[in-house]
């Protein structure tokens, strides 16, 4: 609502004009290492990630860049094949989440308003995902891993399905943002059906945020899974995992030996960060 | 009350080249520059424009309402007995003394969750000086004076169950029961139709008269003026093309954006059916 | 007379009903979530291979698991009524028992860390409304902007290597209270409330010594939650008209501060159902690290034994807590803001 005291606005930005080249790279040049780390994999490793190859709790060194936790595995061999898995539970469970959550957002927003058994279905949807979307996601991640297996199929596809509440949101406020423009668009044009101008506006247009909310989902699927990993419930030791590699190291930070944890952590963050970065940069430009 | 007319100081508003800027991501924008004025005590100011004119950031200017990304420069700036210019900007704003304002549209202006008794309740009660059930008899004696006729249901109800036309009533009550010695009113019926207009300003003239309170109204219905104003001041693009006695401007305008807004703004004033003439910018 | 009390209730009344509702349409929810698994139901849950014929239909019997489909949604929506949540076939125990001490616990946690990060919301948030330069209003508002950005897990494992291990400020992460302490008599269930209660002071102070972390790390991993939506929440409200005119009106300055607040706070107790979930699953990751029993401690386990009956009870149970909290929060909200009750009318544009 304006007072009179709200200052006019600029003219608003062009929407989706596509970010320059030149202040693309530092957003960028992560997410390529990430991928380059992750594809390339067991041939960084210096040594294997899931065999013992030297003693316990050794320190930093030049033999060993990370230097080893308490098994005795090479936590720099771990940690690059734990990058892996990680972006590839990442990956898979902004995909699922984001295509599903289109679907479901698609037919929520345009069935809310009517009667009938579409219109009850798709308010009942609604109201069922906000609730799905309030149990903390640990817990159903657990229960569901616990329940249908523990490899890294389920756990991308348990990531993704927590994540769809989050998109299916986004996409349903969008239609119903759009859909409010397309009626008055329809109302002025002649000649042009309804549905015709729904199905060419509002599908590219409400599609579109959940899109760029990809890759946020991205950053929260891997710190799930992390976290189920952390917990032990994750994919199965010895299984690279930089959850998994934190817990095992956090006995070995309380008495003061913080590399085995601070190197996972960092690799987390930084994962985290390079992908909620590339959205936020997209969503600086609208 | 009429009799503490005389006592009150002679200008109730003092004002010489106030600037009033934004600031804005792209840098300062000026909103309303060179701006004065001077305003007796008792007298009924209207000041004119069309939107985007500057007339309500003068309004909120001199009400001390103003945000913290605003600021306010002026070679003088007296509102009763506060310097304006003088006074550190704050992020939520202290009123001004003496200074209440009515807003164009009460649904936006009174607080959605209390009740009316409440919020008249604590504006009577204002700094502590009347005790609460002493506050409550006022209140009702209050909603008598702006007209509403049963005063001990509007007085429980929330403003979102009154109709448009209480909600207005209810809000000048609140802003005059704490007897202000300046209104300042901010466009108060331009969301109403032309019956409520009416029968509202002519509510707001009549008791500002009864307390001796200056009126400062802020319109783009230049017709208005001629009925419920003393003085008028026109304003276009932040800066005040004209002002002076309401019967003489109006007469005979001597700015032609003056004789335009006259001529193509349908008004309460014009009884007759002009086709509307378009305006072309004039500077 | 009646029906004039029902139409002014009705609005509490009619919310308080449909909390039944939601706990059936997720206990039903679970009941076809678990006949998904792939495998036999009876093998699965009972956790082994061989049975004889007697004892599998025995075992089927039991579980609620024998007759037709629609036979089963019933049994089994019975017992959840009776909080009869079954005996684990894993380890022999009676399930709501382990339950029942566990969950008070766990939630125990989980309030004081919410009452705090409320509390620790509305000072901050207050203080950068009434000074939005000074640099702690500044601080405040990057740490909302960063909710989310570090794990609780990250969080608990650098708050145990600043705190215990380089600091020595906070007791060894090794559960609620020094070992070798005896726990409080139970009262109330809840541990902490017992400690008060029966005012033993070594066992009180031992407590704190242990809990003070933890909580902390869950107040600090989730505050951002809410204080993000109330800074803009309050944001909105004190550039709102209604404030100007409490202000112009000339009423002392702390009922404006007050009008203002209860404009802004309906999104952040909404959101403070969500944060009750978020410190839910906050409050698993913390026992595990810092080895309190509870339901954490209680899922993780079984989850190790492929204890099926166990993850189901965890799971309604859970929910259950999730759904309270959420009928809570509506509540206080159509209590602070009338316009959201059911079946008010409002005119115009709000």
């Amino acid at each position: 609502m304006t007072t009179a005291t709200t200052p006019p606005t600029a003219a608003p930005a062009t929407r989706r004009r596509l970010p320059g080249s030149a202040s693309m790279v530092p957003v960028v040049a992560p997410l390529v290492l990430l991928l380059l780390v992750a594809a390339l994999g067991p041939l960084l490793a210096p040594y294997s990630p899931i065999d013992v190859v030297a003693a316990p709790d050794q320190p930093p060194s030049t033999q060993h860049w990370f230097g080893t936790d308490i098994y005795g595995l090479d936590v720099f061999s771990r940690v690059i094949a734990a990058t892996r898995n990680d972006l590839v539970v990442g990956l898979v469970a902004a995909l699922l989440a984001t295509v599903i959550g289109v679907g479901v957002g698609l037919f929520t927003g345009t069935n809310e308003s009517r009667g009938g058994v579409p219109g009850s279905v798709a308010r009942g949807v609604t109201r069922g995902l906000d609730l799905f979307d309030a149990l903390p996601q640990i817990v159903v991640g657990l229960v569901l891993l616990a329940f249908f297996g523990r490899n890294l199929l389920t756990l991308s596809v348990v990531c993704g399905l927590l994540m769809v509440p989050t998109q299916a949101r986004v996409v349903r406020t969008e239609v119903l943002r759009v859909r409010r423009e397309a009626y008055l668009e329809s109302a002025r044009l002649s000649g042009e059906s309804e549905r015709g101008l729904l199905l060419r506006h509002m599908l590219p247009n409400s599609t579109w945020p959940a899109l760029e909310n990809a890759s946020y989902i991205f950053g929260v699927a891997v710190t799930v899974a992390a976290g189920l990993g952390f917990l032990g419930v994750g994919l199965p030791p010895p299984t690279p995992e930089w959850g998994a590699m934190i817990a095992d190291g956090a006995t070995a930070a309380s008495a003061g030996r913080w590399w085995s944890s601070l190197f996972p952590c960092l690799a987390l963050a930084v994962t985290v960060i390079a992908f909620s970065n590339l959205a936020h940069q997209y969503l600086r430009r609208r | 009350m009429p009799g503490d007319v005389g006592l009150r100081a002679a200008n109730a508003v003092e004002v010489a080249d106030l600037r009033v800027r934004y600031r804005t991501p792209d840098g300062w924008f000026t909103a309303v520059s060179d701006f004065s004025l001077t305003v007796s005590s008792g007298q009924r100011v209207a000041i004119v424009g069309e939107s985007g004119s500057g007339k309500s950031s003068v309004c909120m200017a001199l009400a001390g309402l103003l945000p913290l990304g605003a600021a306010v420069e002026a070679t003088t700036a007296r509102i009763i007995e506060t310097d304006l210019t003088a006074r550190p900007t704050r992020a939520i704003p202290y009123q001004v003394p003496g200074v209440s304002v009515v807003f164009q549209n009460a649904m936006n202006a009174l607080d959605p969750v209390w009740t009316v008794g409440s919020q008249l309740g604590t504006a009577i009660r204002g700094r502590g000086a009347t005790s609460r059930a002493r506050a409550r008899v006022l209140a009702g004696e209050w909603l008598e004076r702006v007209g509403i006729r049963d005063p001990a249901r509007v007085l429980r109800a929330r403003p979102y169950e009154l109709s448009g036309g209480m909600r207005q009533r209810v809000m000048i009550a609140i802003a005059l029961c704490s007897q202000p010695e300046l209104l300042i009113a901010d466009e108060p019926t331009s969301a109403l139709d032309v019956t409520l207009s009416v029968d509202l300003l002519e509510l707001i003239t009549s008791l500002t008269a009864d307390l001796g309170t200056t009126l400062l109204m802020i319109t783009h219905d230049i017709g208005l003026c001629r009925a419920y104003s003393d003085r008028v001041v026109v304003m276009h693009r932040g800066r005040v093309v004209e002002q002076g006695d309401t019967e003489q401007v109006l007469a005979a305008p001597s700015a032609d954006y003056t004789a335009a807004l006259l001529a193509c703004a349908p008004s309460l004033g014009q009884l007759n059916d002009h086709r509307l003439t378009t305006m072309v910018g004039v500077s | 007379m009646i029906a004039r009390l029902w139409r002014s209730q009705r609005w509490w009344i009619q919310r308080v009903a449909l909390l039944p509702v939601h706990l059936f349409l997720f206990a039903i929810a679970v009941f076809f979530l678990v006949r998904l698994i792939p495998g036999d139901p009876v093998l699965i849950i009972a956790g082994s291979d061989d049975l004889t014929a007697d004892q599998y239909e025995r075992i089927e019997v039991l579980l609620g698991l024998s007759g037709s489909l629609w036979h089963q949604l019933m049994v089994f929506l019975g017992r959840v009524v009776t909080l009869d949540l079954g005996r684990s076939l894993i380890d022999g125990q009676d399930v709501q028992e382990q339950i029942a001490w566990r969950l008070p616990a766990t939630i125990e946690i989980a309030l004081i860390a919410m009452v705090i990060a409320i509390a620790v919301t509305l000072l901050l948030c207050i203080f950068a409304m009434l000074h939005p330069h000074n640099p702690v209003a500044r601080f405040a508002a990057f740490y909302a902007r960063s909710a989310g950005a570090i794990p609780d897990f990250v969080l608990g494992v650098a708050g145990i290597l600043v705190f215990y291990t380089v600091l020595g400020w906070a007791a060894a992460p090794t559960g609620r209270y020094d070992a070798g302490l005896r726990p409080a008599p139970r009262t109330t269930g809840f541990p902490f409330l017992d400690a008060l209660l029966s005012s033993d002071t070594v066992l009180l102070s031992s407590m704190l010594a242990h809990l003070w972390l933890p909580v902390l790390v869950l107040v600090v991993g989730s505050a951002p939650t809410i204080m993000k939506v109330l800074q803009r929440s309050i944001e909105h409200a004190v550039d709102d008209e209604a404030t100007l005119f409490r202000i112009a009106s000339g009423v002392p300055r702390h009922v404006v501060i007050v009008s203002v607040l209860r404009r802004a706070s309906p999104t952040m107790v909404t959101m403070c159902g969500q944060l009750f979930g978020f410190l839910l699953g906050g409050a698993v990751i913390i026992e595990q690290l810092f080895a309190i029993p509870g339901m954490g401690q209680y899922a993780v386990q079984a989850v190790g034994r492929a204890d099926f009956l166990a993850l189901q009870a965890f799971l309604l149970t859970v929910a259950a807590c999730v759904l309270v909290v959420f009928l809570i929060v509506d509540l206080v909200n159509m209590t602070l803001d009338p316009r959201r009750r059911p079946g008010v009318m409002v005119e115009g544009n709000a």
